[in-house]
């Protein structure tokens, strides 16, 4: 019964651990010369800050991308 | 009495029915020898047992009356009984008939608990286990084992079931009863629900059922939950699945207990799924998704009163493919030679919260239920960025449905009930886009079906008013908040006659469907179809109208079902390219055809031959013409479909047992009746194989092994919404899953005999 109670355990444990994931992702922007400036990865607020405001370099404000399609 | 709530208080509370139990013994009527480890089903409490091995069983003595039974057992015709309490002074007898075909399934979803063949509606039910014989890589295309039924998908993560022709709106998605409500109106929103603890799948096909409200024209698709344990047990098992072909990894966990009146049933699941792989050995881009999904149930019953309450939740998270910004589309960019997992855009991400409380009361005369329920549905789908989505909806469904099931006498019983349900939909407010706005919706229903049933007759008719009122909260695209009144009064009638060979059957039915929100007042980029849809404030109801026929023919080893229909809808809505581009996407505007005709049928086979018991030879044909007032063919109508199967089943105790083996033969015939913005499809052919082992542990572990689409056919199936992306079905796949019923404890409180 132990063995059996400990063995679910684990299965649900494995369950919810593959069943989280954060949610990352690499951001770039365009610059005046349409050049592509990696940003490199951003995750959370942060991610979700500069999708909302972009990102200001030198007084200009840039849209940020954070996906690949 | 003038307080009708006194009086129902009283009608609740005054019946006379004290608990009782039930005792009895199964034989086998051609030589009156107890039929051992014979199934007993307690239809009302979801519950049951099993026989001793010379027949016997013994229930508790607190089961409410009148109640339903199901005897069942390997090898024998499937009864039911309704029992009443004056039954129970002695102990029963029930006898059962050698049967070389299947048990038929049970149905209790359209108006009274009867098998299969004899419900007066078109029914057909299988169990879950039937519909993975060979494994499917979804809920809606697994339900295309059932003839007539077809899967509008969108790789594997999106399935919408099809039936007759009809889908989306025009079919209802009922789980245990509660409507499910997930913004199905859109071409890309799928099922919104995966297997997890579903045993049996009904489908109803047409609007032949009054129980379900307005909507159905295609018909119900009702899933039930597995049933809960015999008191005393506790059983817990966990199964995990791998398909090779899109590197899918299935896992799932469920326990189930019950302590004297007390049942629980809880489960688990996660699936991942990476791009599937094309016949030609490169992957889908963006067909990857993933699915988590939890649910529990919890019944009580007392000596009159049975309560259930169930929760469902659901997560997932789809990838679209085919998407592009060009305007000259290079499909080759759909295409890949990695196979990824990871997220990219677009993609759909949803949440369900279904939640149901059914209580029961039996009465003197007949079964009272009250069911109320709650869920919703938070529908997002991300175009440009990650984390603010283009489409952001919520939608909050309350319902509720008061249902009398009044036993007149022993030949006649009359369901009465109330149905309705109250819809919110809002958008939410960081999204990039609204595609329709913010509304109520109200539905409020009531009907009455009267059945007849002596010697070899069973008859049936009855009558449903529904009226609707959908209203926009905000004003939307320069309409102001609007409201909008529909309403119906829909019948269905029919009649079964029955013998020993031929049963017949035949129903007259009619429903209605109001225009959804989307079809009335959609405007602006639907991503997740890659549209600018746009509604019509002008469309009225579509009113359908069916007839339905049926004869069966059932000798000892031979059984032939043909049942032929025409469905005719007023008012039918559909969605139409314009030829215009708005936004960088193709215009499509909902429009209003005077009539259309659906004129169909399924013809059935099985076979069991006598020489070779093991063998089950099962051939299906399902056809359908549709076509508007001018004869003109309607858009997405399934290609007609050959369905072939021969499955071997095995006994032996040996510590290795193959319980059985199935291959699966498909042919697709082409589809050459197109809409004006259809093209063709070419007929294509499936060869699938499947197949079961058991290992004879102390617990048990069974292990599922096959390969669908053996031969790597490439093909696109007329319904599939990746044709316009030229992107074919997914290629051979192998899989391989196990099922361990790790632990198994029974009977630590009562004496009740271990249920299966």
């Amino acid at each position: 019964m132990k063995k059996s109670m400990l063995t679910f355990g684990i299965a649900l444990s494995a369950l919810l651990a593959i069943s989280c994931e954060k949610s990352c992702h690499e951001c770039h922007y365009e610059d005046a010369n349409d050049m592509e400036v990696e940003l490199g990865e951003k995750c959370d607020d942060e991610l979700e800050e500069l999708e909302a405001n972009g990102i200001t370099v030198g007084g200009t404000t840039y849209e940020v991308h954070c996906h690949d399609h | 009495m003038k307080n009708p709530v006194l009086l129902l208080f009283l009608l609740l509370f005054s019946a006379s029915i004290s608990g009782q139990g039930i005792q009895g013994t199964i034989l086998d009527s051609t030589n009156n020898k107890g039929i051992p480890f014979a199934f007993i089903h307690l239809m009302d409490i979801n519950s049951g047992t099993v026989a001793d091995e010379h027949g016997h069983f013994q229930l508790s003595s607190s089961l409410p009356f009148p109640i339903n039974i199901k005897i069942t057992a390997l090898g024998f015709e499937g009864v039911i009984l309704a029992l009443d309490s004056t039954q129970m002074t002695e102990p029963l007898t029930i006898y059962l008939s050698p049967s070389h075909f299947e048990l038929e399934e049970v149905n209790i979803t359209v108006a009274a608990a009867s098998n299969q063949k004899y419900q007066i509606s078109n029914v057909e039910s299988k169990t879950i286990e039937e519909l993975s014989e060979v494994v499917s890589p979804n809920l809606s295309e697994a339900i295309t084992n059932i003839s007539g039924v077809y899967n509008n998908s969108t790789g594997n993560g999106i399935g919408k079931p099809v039936i007759r022709g009809l889908s989306g709106s025009r079919v209802i998605t009922s789980l245990n009863g509660l409507r499910i409500e997930n913004q199905q109106w859109g071409g890309d929103h799928g099922m919104g629900l995966s297997e997890l603890g579903i045993a049996q799948i009904d489908v109803i096909k047409g609007p032949s059922s009054l129980l379900y409200g307005p909507d159905a024209l295609g018909g119900v698709i009702h899933l039930s939950d597995e049933k809960y344990t015999s008191p005393g047990n506790f059983e817990a098992n966990y199964a995990s699945q791998f398909e090779s072909n899109s590197l899918t990894f299935k896992n799932t966990i469920g326990i189930k207990t019950a302590i004297a009146k007390f049942r629980i049933n809880a489960f688990a699941y996660y699936n991942t799924a990476a791009d599937y792989q094309l016949p030609n050995g490169e992957y889908l881009v963006n067909s990857r998704w993933q699915e988590g999904a939890g649910k529990i149930a919890l019944g009580y019953n007392r000596k009159n009163w049975v309560m259930n309450l169930r929760y469902n939740y659901n997560r997932s998270f789809i990838g679209l493919p085919g998407h592009t910004h060009d305007s000259i589309v290079d499909y080759s960019t759909f295409r890949s030679t990695q196979q990824q997992r990871a997220w990219i855009l677009p993609l759909q991400q949803i949440n369900s919260h279904f939640t149901l409380l059914e209580n029961s009361f039996f009465l003197e005369k007949g079964v009272l239920k009250i069911a109320t329920g709650f869920s919703t549905n938070h529908l997002q789908e991300f175009e440009e960025k990650v984390t603010i989505p283009g489409i952001n909806n919520r939608l909050n469904t309350y319902s509720y449905h008061v249902k009398y099931n009044y036993k007149w006498n022993k030949n006649m019983h009359l369901i009465s009930g109330i149905q309705g349900q109250n819809q919110m939909n809002n958008n939410l407010a960081n999204a990039d886009e609204i595609l329709i706005p913010n509304a109520f919706i109200l539905d409020n229903g009531i009907y009455s079906i009267l059945n007849w049933n002596k010697n070899t007759w069973e008859i049936q008719a009855g009558v449903r008013y529904d009226y609707r009122i959908l209203e926009s909260t905000v004003s939307f695209n320069a309409v102001p908040p609007s409201a909008f009144n529909f309403q119906g009064v829909n019948f269905s009638a029919g009649a079964v006659k029955k013998s020993k060979i031929i049963v017949l059957r035949t129903n007259i039915s009619s429903g209605f469907r109001p225009p959804n929100l989307s079809e009335l007042m959609s405007y602006g980029v639907h991503h997740g179809t890659s549209r600018f849809e746009i509604g019509n404030i002008n469309l009225k109801s579509e009113y359908a109208t069916q007839a339905d026929f049926s004869v069966e023919i059932a000798q000892e080893h031979l059984s032939i079902i043909a049942n032929p229909f025409v469905n005719r809808i007023s008012n039918f809505i559909s969605i139409s390219p314009s030829g215009t581009i708005q936004e960088g996407v193709p215009v499509y505007h909902y429009i209003q055809s005077p009539t259309a005709w659906l004129i169909g049928g399924d013809l059935g086979l099985h076979y069991h031959p006598h020489f070779l018991h093991q063998l089950h030879l099962e051939s299906s044909l399902s056809y359908l013409e549709a076509t508007d007032q001018n004869g003109t063919p309607l858009s997405l109508i399934p290609q007609a479909r050959i369905n072939t199967s021969a499955k071997l089943q095995f006994k032996s105790k040996q510590f290795v047992q193959l319980q059985n083996l199935s291959v699966q033969h498909l042919y697709f015939f082409a589809q050459r009746q197109t809409a004006a913005f259809e093209t063709s499809s070419p007929a294509y052919q499936l060869l699938h194989i499947g197949g079961k082992l058991k290992f004879n542990f102390k617990q048990q572990l069974f292990l599922k092994f096959g390969i669908r689409n053996i031969l790597n056919e490439k093909y696109i199936d007329h319904l599939s919404r990746l044709k316009g992306i030229q992107a074919e079905a997914p290629g051979r796949n192998f899989y391989l899953g196990l099922k361990w019923n790790f632990l198994q404890t029974k009977n630590l409180h009562e004496h009740e005999s271990p249920i299966k």
